[in-house]
């Protein structure tokens, strides 16, 4: 049976628990309004109360639509925060925090770190299984763009390929992100630092020109300009990588006793397994070698954790949120005693009006949930488009099925709670109601 | 008779730290496996009555030339596969990964969010507590390894940190 199980699409499986949450709801419609016709009646009871049953499903609508949003919204957050690490394989820093080095080398979120020396970065890049091996240099910025010092061979790693003009060929010449307001042929003057404390001045002289531009990558690399590694060294001072002999062609390979340093190096291997040997390789005492993706998993399972409980609390809010509807249904049935008891008195069965009162609150909780998750759509999506402005991380928070889940789950259980209100309505005496 | 008691005293003190030795020799057996080249500390999988399990272990290459692992077996389950850990369009999946190169004189540890053998068609539950022996391939030699089931939700080996 488990085999069999395991066996079906995730699709197929997860339309099946959808449909599973939902048949509690589906068996109680089908034995609660078993032989009536409660459409017309209903019908008209939600002309008559329209106002009050607007109220009541916004409320629903509401509640539902905050845990849908909430839940959908962390999911769109784990997977573009991971689809800004794709690209980025192997990270290999001086030792020292991993998530530091994750933070400056992948989100660009620049931070002190300690460099690696040119002999070192010589082992990595003659490594037999390496097929790319680029320095990510920090440090310099422009406005509020990191200014990263690579190789030609990185941009076309990280771009695959460029929307508008060519690559850098020389010193002076940069290639900016997507969303970098310069265009090609713009100049700028890189400052020392990242921030509101960065050194305007300190490399005065030192010019970029802009030769291309990369496309939108949805990554915080949409907001850096990328320049050669030798023209970083070059402004700060230091030799530029490679000897006197040196031809004025940027990038590998580099010569080991000119080689000032990186805080962090892009390896890419020929194959997944080749990669983990890598890692094993430089995971020693001088280096650290780190996959963003495990780093960004062990994070995730702990958001998991939050995301476990958020579905909770979500369920709860709904919950509470529908009891108090149907309090306030309880009320309104009461207000109707006098209409409802003239219906048993003109000779409709007490469970006619038992299925009647039923079928009310389930419409407006089953519209409610309907809107909920419409709602909780529309929310995700403004918010994720106020996270990828702010953070330059492309968040896609869309309607999956953990939600859909939720909401079946949420009329099955709120369903079985409409039975009191409904009961209730059955128990009350025809002749007190005929009296109001 | 201050003798005798000194005697007895002191066998009541000794015999449970005999016992622990005894004990703790007994894990040490069950917690490492050597090859001529490997070295295998603390195999672990999780709890399970799925078709699939992972195993994660800690390995070191004692050699100063690489080392490759091409297969492994046991006999509860159909087949097993080295995997490794890939972020695909922004979600985690553990992919076959082939042959393992255990790089020369370094450690490699197969963990979670990371690499792992990959048992497939499962012919019985994997109960916490229990062991089942896996038999790894590696350069023309077989090694035996014991594999501890911890709990479903387990990170790490019980005995993880410890030196062997």
């Amino acid at each position: 049976m488990m085999a069999f199980w395991y066996d079906l699409p995730v699709a197929v499986q997860d339309g099946l628990v959808g449909l599973m949450l939902l048949t509690p709801a589906i068996v109680l419609g089908a034995v609660v309004l078993r032989g009536f016709e409660t459409r017309p009646l209903l019908f008209a009871l939600v002309r008559q109360q329209v106002w009050l049953s607007i109220v009541f499903v916004a409320l629903i609508a509401v509640s539902v639509g905050i845990g849908v949003g909430l839940i959908a919204q962390e999911r769109g957050l784990r997977q573009g925060t991971a689809r800004a690490a794709d690209k980025f394989d192997l990270i290999v820093a001086a030792p020292g925090s991993e998530i530091t080095a994750m933070l400056a080398a992948v989100y660009l979120q620049a931070s002190d770190m300690p460099l690696i020396d040119g002999e070192t970065y010589h082992d990595i890049e003659s490594h037999p299984r390496a097929e790319l091996v680029a320095p990510i240099a920090f440090g310099d910025s422009w406005k509020d763009a990191p200014v990263v010092g690579t190789t030609p061979q990185f941009v076309v790693h990280l771009a695959e390929s460029l929307t508008e003009g060519r690559m850098f060929a020389s010193e002076e010449e940069a290639i900016a992100g997507a969303r970098v307001p310069l265009s090609v042929g713009d100049e700028f003057s890189p400052a020392h630092g990242v921030g509101g404390a960065a050194e305007e001045d300190a490399h005065r002289g030192a010019n970029y020109t802009i030769t291309g531009k990369m496309p939108l990558t949805g990554t915080p690399w949409d907001r850096a300009i990328l320049v050669p590694v030798e023209a970083v060294w070059g402004v700060h001072g230091l030799a530029v990588g490679h000897g006197p002999e040196w031809d004025g062609v940027v990038g590998p390979p580099f010569e080991p006793r000119y080689f000032p340093g990186t805080p962090a190096v892009l390896v890419r291997a020929d194959s997944l397994g080749s990669t983990y040997g890598l890692q094993a390789t430089f995971n020693n005492d001088e280096t650290m070698a780190f996959f963003p993706g495990t780093i960004l998993a062990r994070l995730h399972a702990l958001m998991g954790d939050v995301r476990q409980l958020m579905s909770v609390l979500a369920v709860i809010t709904q919950v509470l949120v529908t009891a108090s509807v149907l309090a306030g249904l309880m009320m309104l049935t009461k207000l109707l005693s006098r209409r409802l008891a003239l219906l048993r008195a003109l000779g409709a069965p007490g469970r006619f009006v038992f299925a009647l009162t039923w079928s009310y609150a389930v419409f407006l909780i089953v519209i409610g949930a309907a809107s909920g998750l419409t709602l909780g759509v529309l929310a995700s999506w403004a918010i994720s488009q106020a996270i990828t402005a702010r953070t330059d991380i492309l968040v896609q928070a869309t309607l999956d099925w953990p939600e859909i889940h939720i909401v079946a789950g949420f009329i099955s259980l709120t369903s079985i709670l409409a039975l009191l209100p409904a009961l209730l309505t059955m128990k009350r005496s025809v002749i007190a109601g005929l009296r109001g | 008779m201050k003798k005798a008691l000194l005697i007895a005293s002191t066998m009541f003190i000794t015999t449970p730290a005999f016992a622990d030795d005894h004990k703790h020799n007994e894990q040490e057996e069950h917690h490492l496996s050597e090859s001529s080249a490997l070295r295998f500390i603390h195999a672990w999988s999780r709890e399970t009555s799925g078709e699939e399990a992972l195993v994660f272990v800690e390995i070191e290459n004692t050699t100063d030339r690489d080392v490759m692992i091409t297969g492994a077996e046991t006999h509860i389950a159909a087949d097993v596969s080295v995997v490794g850990f890939q972020m695909q369009s922004g979600d985690g999946a553990y992919v076959p990964i082939g042959e393992l190169v255990v790089p020369a004189g370094a450690e490699m540890d197969l963990a979670p969010e990371a690499l792992a053998f990959k048992l497939s068609g499962l012919k019985e539950p994997l109960e916490h507590g229990a062991h089942f022996e896996m038999h790894v391939l590696s350069d023309g030699e077989e090694i035996e390894i014991d594999v501890e089931i911890e709990e479903a939700d387990a990170h790490q080996h019980s005995h993880a940190g410890h030196q062997h």
